[in-house]
């Protein structure tokens, strides 16, 4: 594939949500609606992972309360940062951000002060972060927007943010339900551009987290990290993809399995044949993957001449079904609007050479 | 079994029969099953102890282990979720497994056989259409007159599972919670456990199991935090247990933790099974009958009137409309007032907001060193963002807080509409609950309450929506155009949320490119991605000195855009809202009082004749008069301790 700038993809992206947005509006048929207005998801989705190419991009690691999300950062970060019970822990999304020296920032909801602080050592960061957490209860979830961690990790880098948040689904005695919930919400909608969501293998995906991700995160996950899998074969992992191949309604997610807990001690012994066989390093080398602004837009631009593919071939077994003439798939103006912008960009020729054949 | 606890069940099932021949007089057939069912189950004298928990809590497991069985063939063990069926177990001297589907089938099968029916992996989506199993067997661990139930794992993927399991809880006479150590109580097992509660069940083994798995303090944690939940929700549970269903299973009843679990299963059952199932019976006769008392009440109570009470009560109502109609106005005024007030002050301090920042700009770009300045032009987007983003926070909190204030002044002092348990309806105002009408024919209440409770939360959940839609676009700083609010209800606003601190500042990318782009989707395309490309080049074509002043200029041209935007559309937008929330609020109330009204009309118009009448109120005196009885007797039976 030919290289268009990010502006560029940009561009194209917008265009063919409008086209795709308001032909969805056009369309009397309720079938033909639905499918574009999912397309029109789906493109949202591309546009919200491309603003951030050039900037920063944050990977949120999301899932159930207590899954294992802190433990998985600890193993993927080689140190103990976040603070990790059994139990309700995390009450704020913290975020690991690239700094020559350790600071912990806090950003609150309805208050201009960032407090800040440099730390000696990975110990202090972790002391200062257990403060924080749910167990003390003395900042609560709901008053700290964020936390940001400065550190010089191998990981970070390249506008790479990995971010760990508070759980979902947590029943929190005082509380009501889902105090966690709402910080995590806010957070995932604004700021968080690529999801890894963690699941527990031992208990699999169940119903409220599933509702979870399709409500908050569906459109910017591709990953799901199934955590706790010390003690699965690799026939129960396979049983394991397939029973959840459907998760994402069509989309194939990747499986991930790994076992936070094993890579945090394999990190600590420093012992790579312990840390291989955790999974981690293979999580690395995903989220590196996303590092790489290049490989984020290329994922772009995949992912849409993907969907340029999928609304052709749905669109055409619909045409076959139903015996309808062609031209009137989309609406005539957004049509000739679409044409006529950068008509010689490679992505956009490859987006006609689907697209074009219903005019 | 003594002679008196035989005698006392003898009474309690003469009781059970009245009831269910009043009952049948008057025709109700889901109270009928559910007596009979209870009954049958009361008369087999036999203990139903189930295994719940989510998904993989090791619910056959432990089944298994109880049962004393050495492999899973009676109750599949899996990683994934497995069991798809109720699967009951009783002693029998010989094995036989019996499915019962749900179109009233029935099949014998053979032990091996079991895992096509009850498993999820063999039968997916229960396509074979299984009600339930029941198995019995020579088991060494089962006591005589007790039914061991494996269920579902709750809150799975599987939504036959829940429904299944939902279903049966009101069957068990007491139950066995598992959760594990490695997963401390979460919402989905509260909420099982408020259906047990709900379900009357008074007593739960609760359990924690797969502690072989777990550090010492890892289950300490676990435990205090089970704890503090069990009290919050009411369940009382005297003792967690902790146990190892596997090392059970696997033969190590006594290192487990099960052995001793079993024996004070064994020892509760001996002390207080007689009670307890006396109990249970007596309480799902009740909740059966609860809800056909009720709508007798109300069907009673509405057909007490005459036609001109209830012609009176329809003039009330018409006069307190007439009454809230000023009292709404003027919370409207008093909102849209409030409301246009905080959007002026918005404004007002945007342009301050704007001047300010085109200073600090200026300044900030002035004070910049010759050598620092093509630094500063590759960091403008960053600049540029934090700025504005420093200097608008504030304002926008601040806007927020009055706006949402505004909404729920509104909320409290606007006149709502409530309607009663037994149909008695009132409006809720300043004055405080004028009830207007006594009550309503028991069939138009109910339709009426139905579209009442909705409509009313649909009012409470539009207001939060309203408001959560103007906070967003009050947040929203590229402001979209022609699609601004098509964009926002997609979800777009994340363009740019102020509140976040990471604002994308609104750059037109390449206008004169695409000049047709621009016009019809305005600001879509704008994004930090424009000003960074706009920003670089500078760098290399310009003179240090003079890329000063293209900073500045091109930085100051990009502040007014940005305001501008928001001054021209998101102002004009957002002061429509407010009209917007007031005109839902009002349609909603005038939508509940038309139902009302058509409830009462009706109510009026075809009244019960009197035959009717008379018939309806002996059958609530018999029920009234039998359950009644029923409390007396029960009494009785616990005062009596079972002897055994
Ligand atoms: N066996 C096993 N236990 C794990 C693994 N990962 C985490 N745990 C345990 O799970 C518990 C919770 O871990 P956390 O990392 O705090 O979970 P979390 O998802 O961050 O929880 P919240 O912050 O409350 O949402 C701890 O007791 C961990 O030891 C794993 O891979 N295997
Ligand atoms: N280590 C350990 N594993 C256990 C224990 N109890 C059950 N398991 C394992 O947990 C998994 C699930 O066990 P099941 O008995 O199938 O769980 P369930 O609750 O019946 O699951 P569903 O029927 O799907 O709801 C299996 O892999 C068991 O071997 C235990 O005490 N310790
Ligand atoms: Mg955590
Ligand atoms: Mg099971």
């Amino acid at each position: 594939m030919e290289i268009s700038s990010p502006g560029e993809v940009v561009k194209i992206v917008d265009q063919f949500l409008m086209l795709v947005y308001e032909s969805a509006e056009y369309h009397s048929l309720g079938e033909v609606r639905s499918v574009l207005q999912e397309a029109s998801r789906i493109l949202i989705a591309a546009r919200r992972r491309l603003k951030i190419v050039a900037d920063r991009y944050v990977v949120g690691v999301v899932g159930l309360t207590n899954v294992g999300k802190s433990t998985l950062l600890n193993a993927l970060m080689g140190a103990e940062l976040a603070p990790r019970r059994n139990g309700p822990c995390t009450a704020a999304p913290i975020e690991l951000v690239y700094g020559e020296k350790l600071r912990v920032t806090v950003y609150y909801r309805n208050s201009l002060t960032r407090p800040s602080w440099s730390c000696e050592n990975i110990e202090a960061v972790h002391q200062r972060l257990a403060l924080m957490s749910d167990e003390e209860g003395e900042v609560a979830g709901r008053e700290v927007r964020k936390v940001s961690v400065e550190a010089s990790l191998p990981l970070l880098g390249n506008g790479l943010v990995i971010a760990d948040t508070p759980g979902f689904g947590a029943a929190q005695a005082g509380e009501a339900d889902g105090a966690h919930e709402a910080a995590l919400k806010g957070y995932l909608k604004d700021e968080v551009s690529q999801v890894f969501w963690v699941v527990l293998a031992d208990q699999g995906i169940g119903k409220r987290e599933k509702s979870f991700c399709d409500t908050f995160f569906a459109e910017i996950c591709d990953d799901v990290v199934v955590t706790g899998s010390e003690d699965w074969e690799s026939r129960d992992r396979e049983r394991f993809r397939r029973r959840y191949a459907d998760v994402f309604s069509g989309r194939r997610p990747q499986f991930h399995f790994v076992s936070g807990l094993k890579g945090a001690e394999a990190r600590r012994a420093q012992d790579a044949e312990s840390l291989e066989k955790a999974g981690i390093p293979m999580l690395e080398a995903r989220i590196r993957e996303l590092v790489n602004p290049a490989g984020r837009l290329a994922a772009v631009k995949e992912g849409i001449i993907r969907l340029a593919e999928d609304l052709h071939y749905w669109l055409k077994q619909f045409r076959d079904n139903q015996q309808r003439p062609l031209s009137t798939w989309w609406r005539p103006d957004s049509w000739s609007r679409w044409r006529a912008c950068q008509p010689k960009n490679p992505l956009k020729q490859q987006l006609m050479a689907h697209l074009g054949t219903f005019q | 079994m003594d002679i008196t606890h035989n005698s006392d069940r003898n009474q309690q099932v003469e009781w059970s029969r009245d009831v269910l021949d009043v009952l049948q007089s008057c025709g109700n057939r889901t109270a009928v099953t559910e007596i009979k069912q209870a009954i049958d189950g009361f008369l087999q004298d036999r203990f139903i102890l189930a295994v719940l928990g989510k998904a993989k809590r090791g619910k056959s497991t432990l089944l298994n282990a109880l049962l004393g069985r050495k492999d899973d063939t009676v109750a599949p063990i899996d990683k994934l979720p497995a069991s798809s069926a109720i699967s009951r177990f009783r002693w029998a001297e010989t094995e036989r497994a019996m499915v019962f589907f749900r179109d009233g089938r029935q099949e014998t099968i053979a032990f091996h056989r079991i895992r096509e029916y009850v498993t999820e992996e063999h039968n997916k989506e229960n396509f074979k259409g299984v009600d339930v199993l029941e198995i019995e067997g020579p088991f060494p661990g089962l006591d005589h007159d007790l039914e061991l139930v494996d269920t579902p794992g709750a809150a799975s993927l599987h939504e036959h599972h829940d429904a299944l399991l939902h279903a049966f809880i009101p069957q068990a006479d007491a139950v066995i919670f598992l959760v594990t150590a490695r997963m401390p109580l979460d919402q989905d097992e509260l909420d099982l456990l408020r259906k047990v509660k709900a379900a009357d069940i008074g007593k739960v083994f609760f359990a924690i199991n797969r502690v072989d798995q777990s550090s010492e303090t890892d289950i300490e944690d676990a435990v205090i935090h089970n704890t503090r939940l069990l009290a919050q929700i009411g369940v009382n549970v005297e003792r967690i247990y902790r146990i190892s269903a596997k090392q059970a299973f696997q033969g190590d009843l006594a290192g487990s933790g099960v052995a001793a679990f079993m024996q004070e299963i064994a020892e509760f059952l001996a002390a207080q099974k007689g009670r307890v199932l006396s109990d249970r019976f007596e309480s799902r006769i009740r909740l059966a009958v609860q809800p056909v008392c009720q709508a007798l009440a109300v069907e009673l109570a509405s057909s007490c009137k005459t036609a001109e009470e209830l012609d009176s009560e329809l003039r009330a109502l018409h006069e307190r409309k007439r009454m809230i109609e000023s009292e709404r106005t003027l919370a409207e005024r008093e909102f849209t007032l409030a409301w246009s007030k905080a959007v002026d002050v918005y404004e007002e301090g945007l342009k301050e907001v704007k001047s300010l920042v085109l200073a600090v700009l200026t300044s900030k770009i002035e004070k910049t060193s010759v050598f620092e300045v093509s630094s500063l032009a590759k960091q403008l987007p960053t600049v540029l963002t934090q700025t504005i983003d420093d200097h608008l926070h504030p304002l926008a909190v601040r806007f927020e807080e009055s706006v949402r204030e505004a909404c729920n002044r509104l909320h409290a002092t606007y006149p709502t509409l409530n309607v009663g348990d037994v149909g008695a309806v009132a409006i809720r105002s300043r004055e405080g609950n004028a009830v207007i009408a006594g009550s309503l024919g028991g069939a138009a209440t109910a339709a009426a309450g139905l579209g009442l409770v909705s409509a009313g939360s649909a009012a409470a959940a539009s207001i939060a929506a309203t408001n959560a839609a103007a906070v967003a676009a009050t947040t929203t700083l590229a402001a979209p155009s022609l699609l601004s609010g098509v964009l926002n209800s997609l979800g777009l606003s994340f363009l740019a949320p102020l509140t976040t601190g990471t604002v994308t500042v609104a750059t037109p990318a390449t206008v004169a490119a695409t000049p047709l782009w621009v016009a019809l989707a305005g600001p879509v395309g704008w994004t930090l991605v424009g000003i960074g490309v706009l920003a670089v080049p500078f760098s290399w074509r310009v003179s240090k000195l003079k890329l000063k002043d293209k900073i500045t200029e091109a930085s100051q041209e990009q502040v007014v855009k940005v305001f501008n935007q928001i001054l021209t559309e998101r102002i004009p937008a957002i002061r429509k809202m407010g009209k917007t929330i007031v005109e839902e609020i009002r349609l909603n109330l005038d939508r509940q009082l038309e139902q009302v009204e058509a409830a009462m009309v009706t109510a009026r118009d075809h009244r019960p004749s009197d035959k009717e009448v008379i018939r309806l109120s002996e059958f609530a005196n018999r029920l009234h008069k039998l359950i009644e009885d029923g409390r007396q007797g029960q009494g009785r039976i616990s005062s009596i301790p079972t002897v055994t």
